[in-house]
């Protein structure tokens, strides 16, 4: 753009100053609005979810070695439970569920069991109140509460507290029970059937357990041959992965990895692949000459594609 | 681990940092990355026009911008790598690391930034008549350097929250060019440039007289200035949050208003978007009728801004929780590849930093003091703001509730009730000391002391 002042007032050039402004101006607007415009409407890649960690995992028994295995705790038989003290509750087993509940309970479902604790404040749904048993969905009876105890209640934060053995879940579902009048009354049936689900009367084995540290070393080595054992796609398919070299922008592979495993709406569909790698974000990883490539070739891109990132969950564990 | 710790125990680390951060922000994007471009376009407008008054009102303008952003705003801009590296050093290591060369460009930028804002106040009458074609191209050299200071620091603060593509490539430029590097870019520099045309609309009322045409004309050309920027400002913002991790989204609530204001945030979203509806409210007022209207009303722009931004910053810096760089670094500044090894190893046996190694009966409570101490004083105070004292009291309103037994079952699964707290990393004897550390502080709630802090154990 010019600086210098015109030395003629009446100079216009090619067109009036404030119209020049006007156009520049609108140029601007509609840049930002169509490259935002752009962002808004194409699928936009989101980070990997990070492996959930937790403190203890469970294995099967015949998976652990003891001798090799730091931190393991082999599991042992429980005692059993009788039917009869699933009907009617001890003194004894309502103190030691208070104190199961104090421990375990508390800190979402409130001191009283109203669902006010304050860790529940921010759980969508909350905490349910233990206290108003028209708003209960699994059933008020004492199995119901030892199911949900030992369950869950999927889709919601509340998770199974299997750690707790069949007794200290039974003592707590009884302490529950004791929140609130008005519970239905098992009958033999139900009964019956809960021992059926959780074998309380012949007494249960629990389950052996390993630190979480050396369940990942595990799940580490195991990915790690099943990654050796896994076909090489390049040497599958060599013409494929040609072309691939050909259309791939080598100092992005990252990228196209991270999208091609994570959107899997191409997977079975060549015509997708061609929407997405033409269409899509210009720095998505494929070189514009991918856009050149006839029918067959993306035909055979696909399938090499699909050999590629197929195995690639498994190798995952190499990181 | 390796570093030893620094606590402000009374408002705590964090707030030290957002106040230093969220003073820069104020400062930066209205006073310079948005300034100099809206005053270069303006002398050169003046120019083209020979008009004086309006050359003299824009110097007046740009001396005030040229007083604040070289002390407070350069003060504040070298203070948040101050004091982050105190309170958070691994993670400003860790970006080291990645950004090693973007820090030095950086410098280099600023420094000729400060060098070229010195020449283009200081030479403004200097320069004036036939050389004044010359003093517009030192502003426009000045409005790209401060632009690019901002092109490069977006770059690392959108690392911090999706290192997107630097997972898999660990290179400067797929870490630099991260998934909110664009929207970031374009969401701040449009918001600067709004601000700048607000802030100037307010700088402009002691410089001009009341009912005067120079008056009128200036509220009309810098309410016109923040309208045109205000519109892709809203269109970024909206991009930019598409741009955020899904699993961060869940913060949201608590990031916008705080845990104490999480439940009112429909209420806190509206309040936002009416202040949004006043900006553009006064400024279509500004542009319709500028003379009309009592000349205090003009400096309400700028504070709306002033929120926006503010507000913008704090959702920003917590969203990101529990990472403090997303995805590979928590809060406190352990990365999460190492959890399992520490887990499994502890988290005293691997810092220099403390009185105690290993956990004893004897030691359990000092030694949990260690552990809230490495693993808990990033974020959280002992009785400051957002203190564990007072968390507790809400969680445990009582001492028979408030017990390390059920404070070690909290903890345990800290992560899955809470949403923004990293796993707890370490054995599960550090985690009983830290739970009877914790189940002390009820009848210790004047403790504020960080005289002893700990010190380097392998002196």
């Amino acid at each position: 753009m010019d600086i210098d002042r015109p030395t003629d007032p009446t100079d216009t050039r090619w067109l009036p100053s404030r119209w020049k402004a006007l156009l520049i101006g609108a140029a601007i607007q509609l840049i930002l609005a169509a490259w935002g415009g752009w962002y808004l409407f194409t699928p936009q890649p989101q980070p990997a979810k990070p492996r959930q960690l937790v403190n203890e995992v469970l294995i099967p028994e015949d998976m652990v070695y003891p001798d090799t295995d730091q931190g393991i705790k082999i599991g042992k038989k429980l005692p059993s439970i009788d039917l009869k003290e699933v009907a009617a509750a001890s003194p004894a087993q309502l103190k030691a569920g208070a104190d199961i509940f104090a421990q375990n309970c508390v800190s979402c479902h409130g001191l009283n069991g109203k669902g006010d604790g304050p860790a529940g404040i921010t759980l969508n749904p909350g905490p349910r109140d233990l206290t108003a048993l028209n708003t209960w969905k699994n059933g008020t009876r004492t199995s119901d509460i030892f199911r949900t105890i030992s369950l869950g209640s999927p889709g919601t934060r509340m998770s199974a507290f299997d750690f707790l053995s069949p007794g200290e879940r039974l003592a707590l579902a009884h302490f529950v029970e004791s929140l609130a009048p008005g519970h239905a009354r098992d009958t033999a049936e139900s009964l019956q059937s809960l021992d059926r689900q959780f074998n309380l009367s012949q007494g249960v084995t629990e389950p052996s357990t390993i630190p979480v540290s050396t369940a990942m070393d595990k799940l580490v080595a195991e990915a790690a041959a099943a990654a050796r054992a896994a076909p090489n796609p390049d040497a599958v398919d060599p013409a494929g992965a040609q072309l691939f070299r050909e259309v791939a922008d080598s100092m992005r592979v990252s990228s196209l990895d991270y999208w091609l495993s994570h959107d899997s709406s191409w997977m079975k569909d060549p015509a997708r692949l061609r929407i997405l790698a033409v269409g899509g974000s210009p720095t998505n990883g494929f070189l514009p000459r991918v856009g050149m490539l006839d029918e067959k070739s993306w035909g055979a891109l696909h399938r090499y594609l699909l050999v590629r990132y197929q195995k690639k969950p498994e190798q995952k564990g190499q990181q | 681990m390796d570093f030893p710790i620094f606590h402000a125990d009374f408002f705590g680390n964090r707030l030290l940092i957002a106040i230093i951060g969220i003073l820069h922000i104020l400062i930066n994007h209205p006073f310079a990355v948005g300034m100099m471009p809206l005053i270069t376009v303006l002398e050169w407008w003046a120019y083209r026009r020979n008009r004086a008054d309006w050359d003299e009102l824009l110097r007046k303008i740009l001396g005030v911008c040229f007083i604040v952003t070289t002390t407070v705003g350069a003060l504040t801009g070298v203070g948040i790598w101050f004091s982050t590296a105190v309170v958070n050093p691994y993670a400003i290591g860790s970006l080291l690391r990645v950004f090693y060369w973007a820090w030095f460009t950086e410098w280099v930028i600023f420094c000729s930034e400060v060098v070229l804002i010195l020449f283009y106040f200081l030479t403004w009458k200097r320069m004036g008549g036939e050389r004044k074609p010359a003093h517009i191209r030192i502003g426009i050299a000045l409005s790209i350097m401060s632009w690019l200071t901002m092109v490069i620091v977006t770059g690392i603060l959108g690392f911090m929250m999706n290192p997107g593509g630097w997972a898999q490539e660990q290179s400067l430029l797929s870490g630099f060019l991260n998934p909110l590097y664009h929207p970031q870019l374009l969401l701040r520099t449009t918001l600067a440039l709004g601000a700048a045309g607000s802030l100037a609309l307010a700088l402009a009322l002691p410089f001009t007289e009341k009912g005067s045409k120079l008056r009128s004309e200036a509220t009309r050309i810098f309410c016109g200035w923040t309208l045109f920027w205000v519109v892709p400002m809203i269109i970024w913002s909206a991009v930019y949050y598409r741009a955020i991790p899904v699993e961060m989204l869940v913060n949201l609530p608590v990031a916008f208003g705080t845990q104490a204001w999480a439940g009112y945030y429909g209420l806190l979203l509206k309040v936002a978007a009416g202040i949004t509806a006043l900006l553009i409210g006064l400024c279509l007022w500004g542009l319709w009728q500028p003379k009309r209207t009592n000349a205090a009303v003009w400096i309400l722009p700028i504070i709306c801004f002033a929120i926006l931004m503010g507000q913008f910053e704090r959702t920003r810096q917590f969203i990101r929780k529990p990472y403090v760089i997303g995805f590979y670094m928590f809060s406190n500044g352990i990365r999460v590849s190492d959890v399992p090894y520490i887990l499994k190893t502890g988290v005293l046996a691997n810092s220099l930093w403390t009185r105690h190694t290993t956990v004893t009966p004897e030691n359990k409570v000092e030694a949990g003091r260690d552990v809230f101490m490495i693993a808990c004083s990033r974020c959280h105070t002992l009785n400051g703001m957002n203190s564990v004292s007072s968390n507790l009291a809400r969680l445990y309103p009582g001492q028979a509730w408030w017990n390390a037994g059920a404070i070690d079952t909290y903890i345990k699964n800290i992560h899955g009730a809470r949403p923004h707290m990293p796993p707890f990393a370490g054995t599960a004897a550090e985690r009983s000391a830290l739970a009877a550390y914790l189940a002390t502080l009820y009848d210790r709630r004047d403790l504020t002391s960080t005289a002893d802090l700990p010190t380097n154990n392998r002196k």
